[in-house]
C-alpha cells in the first residue's frame, strides 16, 4: 500500500517542480516576445507563434500544478513524511551536477583553451565521477583521456577539413597543419 | 516506360562495372561506420567524401556520395538501439523501441531487424517510385503551404501521442521543442527572436547539438546517478543468426512493412517535411493498428519495423523534390543537389528530359547502395557488438567527448556546446518527471514546418486565414489531427481514472 502513496507522493512532487519551471519559463518567454521587432512586410507577426507557445505551455503547467497539488494533499501526512531524499539519492545528484559543471566548465573554456586542452580534463573527470572508488583503473582512464581527443582532433582535421579550437595549443599545433 | 528502361540501363551499368560496384561497397561502408557515430552527421559523412568527388565524372561522383549518404543514414540505427543516442533526428523513432529492445540483451537482434527492414523499406520505395515517379510528383504538387501547415499539426498530435500516459507533459514537452526551435532569425521577418543577447544565438539552436544533448547527456547522468548500480557496467549481447527474424515472422509483419513503405515513401516527396516525421507517422500509424498496443515504447519489433522502415523508404522520396522541383528537403540533400551543380546538372522541372539518364542511373546507385548496405551492415555488426559490449561507462564517455565535437562542429560555435551541456541537463531531470527527449526534439523539427508554411499560407492569401476551408486536403489532416489528440485524451483519462482507483483502494487498505 505504502509504496503506490510513496510513488504517488514522488510523482506528484516531480510535477509540482516540473509545473513551476514550466511556468516561470513560459512567462520568460511572454515577457521576452516583447522585445521582438516584427518586420514590416509580413501578415504574420514574429512574436505570434512565441507567444502561443508560451500561452499554451502556461495553460498546461497550470493545469499540471493544479492535479499535482490535489493529489499530494490527497496522501496522509505520515506517507508525505516518510517520502525524504535518502544519503545515496542526495549524493547521487551531487554526482550528476558535478558531470553537469564539467561540461558546463568545457563549454566556457572550449575556445580559449582548446581541444586539445580541456577535454582530456573533461573526459578523465567524467570517468572519475561515473566510476566507483574501487574500480577505477586510473591508467586506463588517462591512456584514454589522452589519446581519444588526439585521434579526434586529427580526424576532424585531415578527414572533415574541420578545425577545432586550438587554444593556448596554436604554436605548437600549427606545424602539423 | 522509358524510365523503367533509363532505369535498367542505369542497373546494368553498375552491375556490370566493377569499378561503380567496389565504389558502392566501399562508401557504403564508411557511411555506416561514420553514421554509427553519434555526433557525426549525415552531412558529415558527405562534406567529407564531397571533395574526393571534384576530379570524377557525374556518374562516378553521384555513386560514392549516394553510398555514402545511403550507408550513413541507415548506421543511425545502430546507436539508436544501442546506445539510446539516434545517429540521425529519422533514427528517433526507432529509439523508442529498439533501446528497451537492447536493454533486455536483444541489441543485435533488433540491429539486424533494424537492418533488414530498412532494406525492405528502401527496395519498395525505389521500385515505387521508378514506376509510379510522375503520379506520385503530381500529387505532390497538390500541396500548398496549407497542407504543410495542417501536416505538421497532425505531426504534433501523433507526438502528443508518444509521449506517454499524461497528454499535458506530452504537450508541454513538445511546445518547449517548438519555443526552442523559435530562436534566432525567425525564418519570415528576418526578426531576431530570444538570442538572450547573445550575437552566437542569432541562427537559432542547431538541431545537432540539441538532439546530442538531449540524448547523450542523460544517459551519462544516469550511469552517474547509479554508480553503484552493477546491472548498467556492460550491455548485455546475445548470440542470433541472420538478421535475427525468421521468414515466416517477417513476412507476418507484411501489413506493416507495405503501409510504412508507402508512408515513408510520401513523406519523402514533400519537401522540407523530413525522414524524422515519416518514422514518426509510421510508428504511431502502427501503434494505432497493431493488436499489441501495449508492447509499443517497451520493445516491440513492429514499433521497431514501422520506423526504419520507413525512414529508409523516405529516402527515395526525398530524391523527387530534390530533383524534379530542385527543392532540397534536408541539408543533405541540399549537399547532392550541390554535388549535381558542380558536374553541371541543373535540378528542377527539366532535369528528367535534359538529364534523365543520370536521375535514373542516381536511382539505379540508391538501389544497389541499399541492398550492399544490408550485407555489409550485417557483416559490421558483430564487430560493433564486440565493441558495444565494452563497459558502459567508458564507452559513453567516448560517446560524450564525440558528441560534444559534433555539437560545435556542425557550424564551428560555441554556444552549440552551451546547448549541448544546458540542453542535455534539462533533458535529464525532464526524464526523471517521466518526460522523455523524444517529443522535446520532434517538437523542435515540427515547430518550424507549423510555423513557416502558416506565415507563408497567410502572406499567400494575404491575411484571409478563412482560405484554410477551402482546401480539403488540409481539412482533413486537421480533423484526423483533432481526433488523434481526443483519442489521446481519452485514453489518458482512462489510465489517470484506473491509477486513481488502485490508489484508492492503496489507501483503503
Amino acid at each position: 500500500m505504502d509504496d503506490i502513496l510513496l510513488k504517488k507522493i514522488k510523482r506528484a512532487k516531480g510535477n509540482i517542480a516540473l509545473s513551476i519551471g514550466a511556468i516561470l519559463l513560459s512567462l520568460f518567454f511572454f515577457v521576452e516576445s516583447n522585445r521582438i521587432k516584427d518586420g514590416a512586410h509580413s501578415v504574420v507577426s514574429s512574436k505570434l507563434f512565441p507567444r502561443i507557445y508560451a500561452g499554451v505551455m502556461l495553460v498546461c503547467a497550470l493545469a499540471i500544478l493544479v492535479n499535482a497539488i490535489k493529489a499530494y494533499s490527497s496522501v496522509p501526512k505520515e506517507i508525505r513524511d516518510k517520502d525524504k531524499l535518502t544519503k545515496e539519492s542526495i549524493a547521487g545528484y551531487g554526482r550528476v551536477l558535478a558531470v553537469f559543471a564539467v561540461l558546463l566548465v568545457t563549454a566556457i573554456v572550449y575556445k580559449p583553451l582548446g581541444f586539445l586542452t580541456v577535454t582530456p580534463f573533461t573526459m578523465f573527470l567524467i570517468f572519475i565521477i561515473i566510476e566507483k572508488p574501487e574500480k577505477r583503473n586510473y591508467p586506463l582512464f588517462l591512456g584514454l583521456s589522452i589519446f581519444c581527443p588526439i585521434v579526434v582532433y586529427f580526424a576532424f582535421y585531415y578527414l572533415f577539413s574541420n578545425l577545432l579550437p586550438m587554444g593556448i595549443l596554436k604554436p605548437f599545433l600549427i606545424q602539423f597543419m | 516506360m522509358e524510365g523503367v528502361q533509363l532505369f535498367g540501363n542505369g542497373l546494368s551499368t553498375i552491375l556490370t562495372n566493377p569499378q561503380y560496384l567496389l565504389l558502392v561497397v566501399v562508401f557504403v561502408a564508411l557511411g555506416i561506420l561514420l553514421g554509427a557515430l553519434p555526433g557525426i552527421s549525415v552531412n558529415l559523412s558527405l562534406i567529407l567524401c564531397l571533395p574526393m568527388t571534384y576530379t570524377m565524372d557525374s556518374e562516378t561522383a553521384m555513386t560514392v556520395l549516394i553510398a555514402c549518404y545511403v550507408g550513413a543514414l541507415s548506421g543511425g540505427l545502430i546507436s539508436a538501439i544501442a546506445l539510446n543516442i539516434p545517429g540521425t533526428t529519422s533514427s528517433i523513432a526507432t529509439c523508442f523501441d529498439g533501446h528497451p529492445l537492447a536493454r533486455k540483451g536483444e541489441a543485435g537482434r533488433a540491429i539486424g531487424v533494424g537492418i533488414l527492414t530498412s532494406t525492405v523499406g528502401g527496395v519498395l520505395s525505389y521500385i515505387m517510385l521508378i514506376l509510379v515517379t510522375p503520379l506520385m510528383a503530381s500529387i505532390a504538387l497538390e500541396f500548398g503551404h496549407w497542407e504543410y501547415f495542417a501536416i505538421g499539426i497532425f505531426c504534433l498530435t501523433m507526438i502528443i501521442d508518444i509521449a506517454g500516459e499524461d497528454v499535458l507533459k506530452g504537450i508541454l514537452a513538445a511546445l518547449f521543442g517548438m519555443v526552442l526551435a523559435c530562436t534566432g532569425n525567425d525564418p519570415i521577418n528576418g526578426s531576431v527572436r530570444f538570442n538572450l543577447g547573445f550575437r552566437a544565438l542569432d541562427g537559432g539552436v542547431v538541431m545537432t547539438a540539441l538532439m546530442c544533448g538531449m540524448f547523450a547527456v542523460p544517459e551519462i547522468m544516469k550511469l552517474a546517478y547509479n554508480r553503484d548500480d552493477e546491472s548498467l557496467g556492460r550491455m548485455k549481447v546475445e548470440k542470433f543468426r541472420g538478421y535475427g527474424i525468421g521468414f515466416k515472422d517477417y513476412l507476418a509483419q507484411w501489413k506493416n512493412v507495405l503501409r510504412s513503405t508507402l508512408i515513408g515513401t510520401y513523406v519523402g516527396l514533400l519537401p522540407g517535411i523530413g525522414a524524422s516525421s515519416a518514422s514518426l507517422l509510421s510508428y504511431t500509424t502502427a501503434k494505432a493498428q497493431s493488436k499489441n498496443k501495449d508492447e509499443f515504447g517497451k520493445g516491440s519489433y513492429e514499433g521497431l519495423i514501422a520506423s526504419e522502415t520507413a525512414n529508409n523508404a523516405c529516402m527515395g522520396g526525398a530524391m523527387i523534390p530534390m530533383l524534379a522541383l530542385g527543392i532540397p528537403g534536408s541539408s543533405a540533400a541540399a549537399i547532392l543537389m550541390n554535388a549535381l551543380t558542380l558536374h553541371k546538372v541543373s535540378c528542377g522541372p527539366l532535369v528528367f528530359s535534359q538529364s534523365g539518364d543520370l536521375i535514373y542511373f542516381v536511382f539505379a546507385v540508391c538501389l544497389v547502395s541499399v541492398v550492399v548496405m544490408c550485407v555489409v551492415e550485417r557483416l559490421l555488426l558483430n564487430g560493433y557488438l564486440k565493441v558495444l559490449g565494452a563497459p558502459r561507462r567508458i564507452l559513453m564517455v567516448v560517446v560524450i567527448l564525440m558528441c560534444l565535437v559534433g555539437s560545435y562542429s556542425s557550424r564551428n560555435n560555441v554556444m552549440d556546446v552551451f546547448v549541448f551541456a544546458i540542453g542535455g541537463t534539462i533533458g535529464y531531470f525532464l526524464q526523471k518527471v517521466h518526460i522523455s527527449s523524444a517529443p522535446i526534439i520532434l517538437g523542435f523539427i515540427i515547430g518550424p514546418i507549423i510555423e513557416l508554411n502558416f506565415a507563408r499560407a497567410i502572406n499567400l492569401s494575404r491575411g484571409h486565414w478563412q482560405d484554410i476551408f477551402s482546401r480539403p486536403i488540409t481539412m482533413i489532416f486537421l480533423v484526423v489531427a483533432l481526433l488523434a489528440f481526443a483519442n489521446s485524451i481519452r485514453k489518458t483519462a482512462k489510465a489517470s481514472k484506473e491509477r486513481r482507483a488502485a490508489e484508492a483502494a492503496a489507501e483503503k487498505i
